[in-house]
């Protein structure tokens, strides 16, 4: 029994839930639970996946599936500091503040992602600046009278009933889940506390909304633990937060917290529902910035310098062409658009400063569409943002290039040097380290773009001629697949370790096995086992 | 009640101190105490001649420090007129409102005004960019501490008051106001009443602390192994930024148990010492209190206003003595009103005045002397206690400024010595203090008419 959430309806409703437990359509329950990002294994677990022969049961335990593949780890839904970009959403979406939050220096990449579960942690710098955060977000909430009216519902000082209730609903937001009554108890003390001080009604819960913001319980997204040993289905409110951080990077609005409430994010229907409504709403533009624009380095665009051989390449040319990702992307997440788009699409988002380098021209800041009929300029490989790589890091631009389709788009482990990323970066040599597209190379030769291909666990062995031949060749690769599933996995999950290949691999086939849009790629992800269940947390 | 000059006992309630005995670090902290003097003094304040040692003498409105001589540094020749004159003339009107001002700031605070369009502003002063330097700050619950003996309010000379009524300013648009009444300064101190604006942050984020702690705290028996290990992390470094937001409530040291002698509430209302109001008395407590401030290491950092700059109170206290250069001698009744009777008067009412200040300022100094640091120095050893006026004297001219420090400065500044320079900025003075002697890293301080740089006065560093 999941014991302390307090609530009117919440404990009924939950009890009903547990009595009405159905297991996922797709039938891959894990047999264990498993920490996903703490490296030595459970007491008594495999530690590769082992088809549940390790003696700790469940009661849903089951071997995998009919094809003998390894069953799929169930994770311990673990503490997930927010990151800069998810804290700022928060914020705004929950308070409607205008203050920035200053979070970036404190952001750590790892395999290209910022939302990593383990390397996000809380120092005394962060802390520091999480507590002047919180202060000047209460201080704005004051003293705007839009804002203070949406947490001040009521103006009885020292009144329990109206403080409760106060610290009750924007506990509820700010926490993203009902507070428990130590926690009740612990804010309203803050209440007390101030007003010994002879601090007003207000005075006093601004003091309050500054202990909520600066608590673990907002900084963190935290899932309490069942109490019992054993796997568990995700509990209501800890389902709205992952579907509303994984499609807007933010908290879950109120329409997400009332489901919650009435226990109606558990089943296909449901989720499937809440997952459409929340992509169709214009927060979703944030998975495009926030996912895509990590995987597809639209993030790392905005700071990128190409030296002097570029006098063309500006600022404002970067940032339009990390604009033209993250809008690109965004097209792909439509509904009907078969991801298969992304190597092949003809769409392209461009402005007067990245229309040169495309051949065209723009008159306007802002971003227009526009379809390129010349299959040079299709799919993600014509992007300029994709092309313009730095060419420090790997020597060359057309090995950085290389290397970045091996790593990012075939998640292949980085191989330095390697034979398949410098075939790969040739066949690219129609465009110049700006992505401006040419026929002579910068000794005034004719270009060649016909590479063979090594041939490896990736990409077969193949004689490809320039860009559209490496597209279709992309595109066919299973490891590009696998690859998609990889990525949104490790960014929705906040971590990928090998133990997890089973559970990408799952997904991977979930997702071909129907019409391959993201969409479907998202569903099939919430509807997986890991995403909708948990481990009890190693608990004894 | 204890009058007199250079004899200073503690006060009898005093005696009851339960303040334990401070761990020390190596080298004992240095402290500031700026005494702001109004109206500047009569010409006999300064000694006849420059010199050390024994080539030098107190004049005889400084004779109250004459047990302290050796530990003295007086300075002449201080100005404030390039801070508003860039031909460094010594005119400043209206010199009430617009000298005080620059005393402890070394700016001109209607220039100020002016270019930040506000209606109350002024350079941060000295001790306060003390307070807020590497040196001072997070080492004592209290930054800085503001005390004053003003019991009449003051004409403020046509300038906004706080020109003349403050003599720190926190920021360029936030004047410290000094508090007045024993009691608060008692309670600050005791942590009975958290009064000054930044205890009321600290108090604030003590309590939003707690709950955080608490909380957090309490999800530990709720979430996985490994998440209880990033709680701990989270908890700890919650506690480690409390240490600097909070380093200790204001009084943790000074027992709290403390009770005053009976001691009027003053707000403006006494004149003159009748109806219970005793100058001498609120003089004594006051120098008590700072002597307590530092004994319980609340506060390193104090500037203490004798009286408001235009001062109306009648010091019907200070009994009229007739002056030479050296000496003096009982005369007959006693003085009228500071301002008037005293700088606008006669120069015996007017160094009987300050005079009389002086030896309350040696008796501060005394009970600053009889604190012992671990090393067996004492604070006063380790300490700057700097009494100065923003003005000459009777001609209100920027030039010639009365200024003693004594103190030791933990041996950083040169002691026994009346330092005659021929005409130097304030600001220089104040310079050579925080950078030679307290070792808080600036490049300048202070503004200047005509541009130039503050330069260090190496002979008060020894």
């Amino acid at each position: 029994m999941w014991l302390g959430f307090s609530g009117v309806g919440w404990r009924a409703a939950w009890g009903a839930a547990l009595l009405a437990l159905a297991l996922p359509a797709c039938g891959k329950s894990g047999s264990k639970g498993k920490s996903a990002s703490v490296a030595t294994p459970m007491p008594g677990a495999g530690g590769d996946g082992g088809a549940g022969g390790t003696g700790e049961t469940d009661g849903t335990g089951e071997a995998g599936d009919a094809a003998g593949e390894p069953a799929v780890r169930l994770l311990d839904g673990n503490m997930r500091r927010l990151t800069a970009a998810e804290y700022a959403a928060t914020v705004r979406d929950v308070l409607g503040t205008q203050t920035q939050p200053q979070l970036t220096e404190f952001t750590k990449l790892v395999d290209g992602f910022d939302n990593n579960a383990a390397a996000n942690t809380v120092d005394d710098a962060l802390y520091l600046r999480y507590l002047e955060t919180a202060e000047s977000l209460a201080d704005e909430v004051m003293s705007t009278p839009a804002l203070l009216a949406k947490i001040v519902t009521c103006e009885a000082v020292d009144d329990t009933t109206c403080v409760t209730g106060i610290i009750a609903k924007t506990g509820l937001r700010i926490f993203r889940r009902p507070l428990l009554d130590a926690e009740l108890t612990a804010y309203q003390k803050v209440y007390e506390r101030a007003r010994e001080r002879s601090l007003d009604h207000h005075g006093a819960l601004r003091d309050v909304l500054v202990a909520l913001l600066a608590s673990a319980q907002h900084v963190y997204r935290i899932e309490l633990s069942p109490a019992a040993p054993g796997a568990r289905p995700v509990g209501p409110y800890d389902m709205a937060t992952r579907l509303s951080y994984l499609l807007w990077s933010s908290a879950p609005d109120s329409v997400l917290l009332d489901l919650a409430a009435q226990n109606q994010l558990s089943d296909e229907q449901q989720l499937t529902q809440a997952v459409d409504r929340l992509l169709q709403d214009a927060r979703s533009q944030r998975l495009s910035a926030s996912f895509a624009g990590q995987w597809l380095g639209a993030r790392a665009l905005l700071t990128r310098e190409l030296g002097e051989a570029f006098p063309d390449w500006t600022p404002d040319v970067s940032t339009a062409a990390a604009a033209e990702i993250e809008a690109w992307f965004g097209e792909l997440t439509k509904p009907d658009q078969a991801f298969d788009r992304f190597f092949d699409s003809a769409t392209h988002f461009v402005n007067v400063d990245l229309a040169p380098l495309y051949g065209l021209t723009a008159q306007t800041k802002a971003l227009a569409r526009v379809d390129l009929p010349d299959a040079q300029r299709h799919g993600f490989l014509s992007l300029v943002g994709f092309l313009a790589q730095d060419a420090s890091v790997a020597g060359s631009y057309g090995a950085a290039r290389g290397a970045f389709i091996r790593e990012q788009l075939l998640c292949q482990p980085a191989n330095d040097p390697s034979s398949e990323a410098e075939a790969l970066g040739r066949a690219l040599e129609h465009f110049d380290g700006s992505g401006r597209y040419r026929t002579l190379d910068e000794s005034g030769q004719p270009l060649t773009v016909r590479v063979e291909l090594p041939g490896s666990d990736a990409l077969p062995s193949a004689e490809l001629d320039g860009l559209p031949a490496l597209s279709q060749a992309l595109a066919a690769s299973p490891a590009w697949r696998d690859c998609v599933a990889q990525k949104l996995y490790t960014y929705a999950f906040g971590s990928f370790t090998e133990a997890e290949r089973p559970n990408v691999a799952a997904l991977s086939r979930a997702w071909q096995s129907g019409p391959m849009t993201l969409r479907a790629l998202i569903l099939q992800l919430v509807l997986s086992p890991e995403f909708r269940q948990r481990g009890d947390g190693g608990k004894p | 009640m204890l009058r007199g000059a250079g004899v200073a006992l503690a006060l009898p309630w005093l005696e009851s101190l339960a303040a334990p005995a401070r761990a020390q670090a190596a080298a004992p902290p240095k402290r500031f105490v700026a005494i702001f003097l109004p109206c500047g003094a009569p010409d006999f304040w300064k000694p006849a001649t420059p010199g050390q040692g024994n080539s030098w003498q107190l004049s005889s409105l400084l004779d109250p420090l004459a047990q302290l001589k050796s530990r003295v540094n007086v300075i002449s020749g201080l100005e404030s007129g390039t801070v508003f004159n860039a031909d460094g003339g010594e005119s400043v009107e209206p010199s009430h409102g617009r000298l005080p001002a620059a005393w402890l700031s070394c700016d001109d605070a209607g220039r100020i005004r002016r270019e930040l369009m506000v209606d109350l502003a002024n350079g941060v002063t000295v001790d306060q960019l003390m307070a807020a330097s590497s040196v001072f700050a997070g080492q004592t619950p209290l930054p800085s501490l503001q005390v004053g003996l003003t019991s009449v309010d003051s004409f403020c000379d046509g300038q906004p008051c706080a020109n003349s009524r403050s003599v720190s300013w926190e920021t360029q648009t936030k004047p410290l106001y000094k508090l007045v009444n024993p009691q608060e300064v008692l309670d600050l101190l005791t942590g009975a009443k958290p009064e000054q604006p930044g205890n009321a942050q600290r108090a604030s984020r003590t309590s939003v602390l707690d709950a955080v702690k608490e909380t957090a705290s309490a999800l530990r028996a709720r979430v996985s192994v490994a998440d209880r290990q990033r709680l701990d992390d989270f908890l700890t470094s919650v506690r480690s930024v409390e240490q600097r937001v909070s380093p200790k409530p204001p009084g943790s040291s000074c027992s709290s148990t403390l009770v005053l002698p009976p001691f009027p509430e003053v707000s403006g209302n006494f004149r003159s010492n009748t109806g219970g109001y005793d100058k001498g008395l609120h003089a004594d407590l006051m120098n008590d209190l700072v002597a307590l401030a530092f004994r319980c290491d609340q506060t390193r950092i104090v500037s203490y206003m004798l009286e408001d700059e235009r001062s109306e109170f009648t010091c019907d206290h200070i009994p009229v003595r007739n002056f030479g250069p050296y000496t003096s001698a009982p005369g007959t009744g006693v003085c009228g009103e500071w301002h008037g009777a005293g700088q606008s008067g006669s120069l015996n009412v007017f160094g009987s005045i300050v005079r009389w200040n002086v030896g309350k300022v040696a008796e501060l100094c005394q009970r600053l002397a009889n604190i012992s640091e671990a090393d067996g120095s004492s604070v006063l050893d380790n300490s700057v206690v700097f009494l100065g006026a923003a003005m000459h004297g009777q001609d209100h001219q920027a030039s010639r400024l009365p200024a003693v420090a004594i103190g030791g400065g933990g041996g950083a500044l040169k002691t026994d010595q009346h330092l005659e320079l021929g005409s130097r900025p304030l600001r220089d003075f104040y310079f050579t203090l925080m950078k030679g002697v307290y070792g808080v890293e600036l490049d300048s301080f202070g503004y200047n008419a005509a541009g130039l740089p503050a330069t260090l006065i190496p002979e008060l560093l020894s």
